[in-house]
């Protein structure tokens, strides 16, 4: 049982929620090593809007999958909310995903049997958060959502379906949000929207990381890190600083 | 477009991939038909094994049998035989001396003490003996009579090869070996009964001398058999016997039949088709729960292939070439799981055989492999698969390429089913699996029916085993209910209830109280429409033992009868009504056959209708009023049964002597080969049970993996993705409990009253589940079910999360 909770350690416990030093990703296909990731150091900080930016085959995933504990690295130190990742049990693994991070993915794989309100308070279950229902209501009302509480999956829009994937992830009330291709799938206008979202939650205090490969999104973050073949060929503020999101066009 | 090889390559792949499944599915397939290749073949073997060692037997084809008590000069019969008209259609004739007796084969510590039959041929040219090999043998010559010991007996005690009975007068006889004869080639003692266990009856085959000596009827014969020749006209010859019979031995009655008359005989034959019925419908059963296993199973897996098909139609690929790759996929589990069946059919032929062997011996057992029988079930066994694949398949193809294309909740629609069913369980993803089975309400009624008909053959066969094991606690129950250590006497004839000899066995210082009366072969009913059976005529008050009644009363005139089991039911007769009863009456020194008709005055609960009771009045019908044939003998206080009968073994005047207790191993033998293979089946069914559960689960694990990804990266432990799969496969598995437990009782009670009912009329088959049965019946349906996801742990656990989380397969 850790003393503080993995979400407590990342809000408060220090400048840092995310660190990477030296992690390298490798995976063997076959007789061949494929190098996913070479060598990252990187942080990410409380309250920051980080965005992975680098084209397809460059590793984003692969380093969005590591901070999320979704994989373990092969070499280097990793540490979510205090947590050497690659030193962790996979009981402890389990517990940083359920209290430290939350996905958003392009595909928002949300649950077809459950309807918007059940699959956002399905977060706030698994983070064990109290009243879950009343979590999914307040939550599925802030991201503009209030009417939809009971359409299941299949009768909503993309973008509406985005948004409830963000609910869910805020529901778990982790302080660490990925967000994998959030815009992938939808629409110019609905993508904006949903960089609104994910952009708010940073200014509430949460780190939040977005992987992408449209330059354009890049522009809203406080930092880019720019991959290329599994290496950072990138890593600070956008030029220009960061904008708002209203005005990003792709 | 696409080349064949490449379709071909790919379904291999596709097999490959999922070998558990596939494997699992050929297994289903494997059970489903080789159960019913094998079940269904079994009327031939015992047809061909029954005409081959009737033939190695050179059975006869017409009997002549002497009045009981009563016998000829040796040659008298056969002159009589040599004066037919049609003598020259006689191809073989043997006299015979048949003696009734008790036997005493005690051995080892082991107390044997049976009624029995020594059988004294002059030749062996009709009703041989057979060694085991089917090979004929004869009693070693010896100053000593010897004899054969029938094989059945010897096998049912486990006897030594060679050794010495004593028979009735406590005689020594030696047996040098055992020995199968025609006659006795099915086990049906000294009352013709379907009833009789092989260890309840001994005989012996030795020659005519040897039976004269040891009887003490020098020169005198009483029994009679003999062949006809090809083609002789039978039913002819029968009337020039019984012509031929009563004119020579004018004060001496005979009795003439044929082989078909036979107990024996009958029994094995008639059994045949009787049981093959119950067999048949037992192996559609097992061969039906696999078809709705197989083409739930093998549809989702086409199912989960709709958005590859989807891509492919997107990508302009011709519909038949998309169906080729999954139709193939059916085609080859097909054949994967036919070629298996083979396996498991001689698997069970061997068992079958096995069971049939030593239930049923047999000189010569034929069971060659049935090929008619394998090429049925394997036209199903393809058929199921292929057909499964054929309605996904065409279902995919039809689709526009983009609804099949679709991923995500648009591609499986959700609804409100199933939420009122589930308030506060708290947690939401504890909801999951009741709203899983609601959700896709189809799949889950076609899992659960697969599993469902498991389940019912299962509790059907198991039924069928209660069933039998209650008829028979009921006779028992009846024969013991008073006195339950009375030994039955039967006297070797007719003899004055006041006459010395019943005097001395009445009053042995090993009995203590003591009735006697009257068994009688009769016929009940017409002889188109009625059945042969037992009357006992004994006092019905007062007496050691009467039977119960169910209905009406206790007969207490002349002329009224008690039926057992359900005559009454069978014959269309109710209480008060008239049947009328053949039985034997006497006229002078023999007897004659008579009918009577008597009023129904009432019914026993005693489940067998081969007995019908009569109160002492009716002996006056037979002519035989204070005379008696069997005594019932309680053991004095300090005695036991075996000592009772060892008394009345000493005694020459007594032919038979058997304790009630006796009773429950002839019910056991007699229902062996039935019981037996439905144990047989039931393991089979039960295999078939546990695929079905392990199969249901393994594809609902891979079709939700990205549910379970999704799970697994918001940190909800795997115990919970396990548990809920657990309780989503409990209540698929109680809806296929339930829907089992009601078609098994159904179906059991069909075929008691349209099989068993054909198969063994005699007896009133009482139905009922025990509480065992239904507790197996829920432990396989449910437990069986929910405990599979287990086996798929592994799987969970080693998920690859973020490639199972992404879009593209």
């Amino acid at each position: 049982m850790m003393r503080q909770s993995a979400g407590e350690r990342a809000a408060t416990g220090g400048e840092s929620a995310v660190r990477l030093v030296n992690v390298s990703k490798s995976y063997r296909v076959g007789t061949h090593t494929v190098t996913a990731l070479d060598d990252i150091t990187m942080d990410i900080r409380r309250g920051e809007l980080v965005v992975i930016l680098g084209p397809s085959g460059s590793g984003k995933t692969t380093l969005l999958n590591l901070i999320g504990v979704l994989d373990v690295p092969t070499e280097g130190s990793l540490e979510v909310a205090g947590i050497d990742v690659a030193t962790a049990s996979e009981r402890e693994r389990f517990r940083i995903r359920r209290h430290a991070v939350s996905f958003i993915f392009q595909s928002f794989n949300l649950f077809p049997g459950l309807t918007a309100a059940e699959n956002v308070e399905f977060g706030a279950d698994v983070a064990g958060r109290d009243a879950p229902r009343q979590i999914a209501t307040d939550v599925l009302a802030r991201v503009g959502l209030p009417d939809r509480l009971h359409h299941f999956p299949h009768q909503l829009s993309g973008g509406e379906q985005q948004r409830v994937a963000i609910a869910r992830a805020l529901a778990t009330g982790n302080p660490i949000l990925l967000a994998d291709e959030p815009t992938g799938e939808l629409d110019f206008t609905t993508g904006v929207q949903i960089l609104g979202l994910l952009a708010a939650q940073r200014d509430e205090g949460r780190s939040v990381l977005i992987v992408t490969h449209n330059r354009e999104i890049a522009r809203i973050a406080d930092r880019v890190v720019e991959l290329s073949s599994g290496r950072i060929v990138a890593d600070g503020p956008p030029p220009g600083g960061p904008v708002a999101v209203q005005t990003v066009r792709w | 477009m696409l080349p064949r090889l490449l379709i071909v390559r790919w379904s291999i792949r596709d097999l490959r991939r999922r070998w558990p499944q596939v494997a699992a599915i050929a297994a289903i397939i494997a059970i489903g038909t080789g159960v019913f290749a094998s079940l269904s073949g079994t009327a031939v073997w015992r047809r061909q094994s029954n005409d081959a060692s009737y033939a190695r037997g050179a059975f006869h084809d017409i009997h002549v049998a002497l009045s009981p008590g009563t016998n000829t000069a040796q040659g008298t019969l056969l002159q009589a035989i040599g004066s037919i008209p049609h003598a020259a259609m006689v191809d073989a004739v043997q006299e015979r001396l048949v003696v009734a007796t008790v036997v005493d084969a005690s051995f080892g510590g082991k107390s044997i003490l049976v009624p029995g039959r020594l059988v004294g041929s002059s030749g062996q040219t009709v009703d041989r003996t057979l060694d085991r090999r089917g090979v004929a043998i004869e009693p070693s010559s010896a100053a000593e009579p010897t004899a054969l010991i029938e094989t059945g007996f010897a096998r049912a005690w486990s006897m030594p090869a060679a050794g010495t009975v004593r028979i009735s007068g406590d005689q020594p006889v030696t047996y040098s070996a055992p020995a199968f004869q025609p006659e006795y080639f099915y086990p049906t003692g000294d009352q013709s009964s379907a009833f009789a266990s092989p260890g309840s009856f001994a005989v012996l085959f030795t020659s005519l001398a040897d039976a004269q000596r040891v009887s003490g009827q020098s020169g005198m014969v009483n029994d009679l058999v003999l062949r006809l020749r090809p083609g002789a006209d039978r039913a002819l010859v029968v009337k020039e016997v019984q012509t031929a019979v009563a004119t020579s031995m004018a004060a001496i009655s005979a009795e003439v039949t044929t082989r078909d008359d036979n107990p024996a005989y009958r029994l094995l034959y008639k059994d045949i088709d009787g049981d093959q019925r119950t067999w048949t419908v037992i192996s559609f059963l097992v061969l039906g729960g696999a078809a709705l296993a197989v083409f739930n199973l093998v549809s989702r897996i086409v199912e989960s292939e709709r958005r590859e098909i989807g891509v492919g139609m997107a990508l302009g690929t011709p519909r038949r070439y998309l169906a080729a790759r999954p139709l193939l996929v059916g085609l080859q589990v097909a054949l994967l799981g036919v070629a298996l069946g083979v396996g498991v059919g001689r698997a069970m032929d061997a068992a079958l055989a096995s069971v049939f062997k030593s239930a049923l011996p047999l000189p010569v057992w034929r069971t060659p492999f049935q090929a008619w029988s394998f090429a049925r079930a394997a036209m199903v066994g393809v058929a199921m698969p292929v057909m499964a694949t054929i309605w996904p398949t065409l279902r995919a193809v039809r689709m526009e390429p983009v609804t099949a294309i679709r991923t995500g909740p648009r591609s499986v629609g959700g609804n409100g089913r199933g939420r009122w069913l589930i308030p506060g369980l708290g947690r939401t993803y504890r909801t999951l699996p009741f709203r899983n089975v609601v959700r896709n309400a189809r799949r889950t009624m076609l899992t659960a029916t697969a599993v469902g008909a498991a389940v019912a053959v299962l509790v059907a066969v198991l039924g069928l085993l209660d069933a039998f094991g209650a008829t028979v606690d009921r006779a028992l129950s009846e024969l013991e209910k008073t006195h339950p250590d009375r030994v039955e006497i039967q006297l070797e004839s007719f003899q004055p209830a006041t006459s010395a000899s019943i005097s001395d066995v009445r009053s042995m210082p090993t009995v203590g109280a003591s009735e006697g009366g009257l068994r009688v072969p009769i016929h009940i009913g017409s002889a188109e429409s009625g059945f042969d059976a037992v009357g006992e005529v004994f006092a019905m008050r007062g007496g050691l033992w009467a039977p119960s009644v169910a209905s009406g009363r206790l007969p207490q005139a002349a002329n009224e009868v008690l039926l057992g089991g359900s005559a009454a039911r069978d014959l269309n007769i109710s209480i008060g009504g008239h049947v009328e009863v053949t039985h034997p009456q006497r006229v002078g020194l023999g007897y004659r056959l008579a009918t009577t008709d008597m009023t129904v005055v009432g019914t026993t609960g005693f489940p067998l209708r081969t007995f019908a009771f009569f109160d002492t009045d009716t002996a006056a019908t037979m002519n035989l009023a204070g005379i008696v044939n069997v005594l019932r003998l309680d053991p004095a206080t300090g005695s036991s049964p075996d000592d009772v009968i060892r008394a009345a073994f000493a005694r020459s005047d007594v032919a038979s002597a058997r304790a009630t207790s006796s009773w429950r191993a002839t019910f056991d033998d007699a229902l062996d080969t039935f019981t037996t293979v439905l144990r047989v089946t039931s393991a089979a069914v039960l295999c078939l049970a546990l695929l079905i559960a392990f199969n249901s689960s393994s594809i609902s694990v891979d079709e939700r993996t990205r549910e379970h990804a999704t799970m697994f990266a918001f940190g909800l432990p795997r115990r919970s993705v396990v548990t809920m799969l657990m309780v989503e496969g409990a209540i698929t598995g109680l809806l296929g409990t339930v829907i089992g437990i009601v078609g098994g009782y159904w179906a059991m009670q069909w075929i008691i009253h349209s099989s068993v009912s054909q198969t063994m009329p005699d007896i009133t088959v009482i139905t009922g589940l025990s509480v065992t049965s239904v507790f197996i019946g829920i432990a396989v349906g449910v437990a069986a079910v929910a405990i599979a996801p287990i086996f798929t742990v592994r799987r969970l656990r080693s998920m690859d999360i973020p490639d199972a989380l992404r879009t593209v397969e």
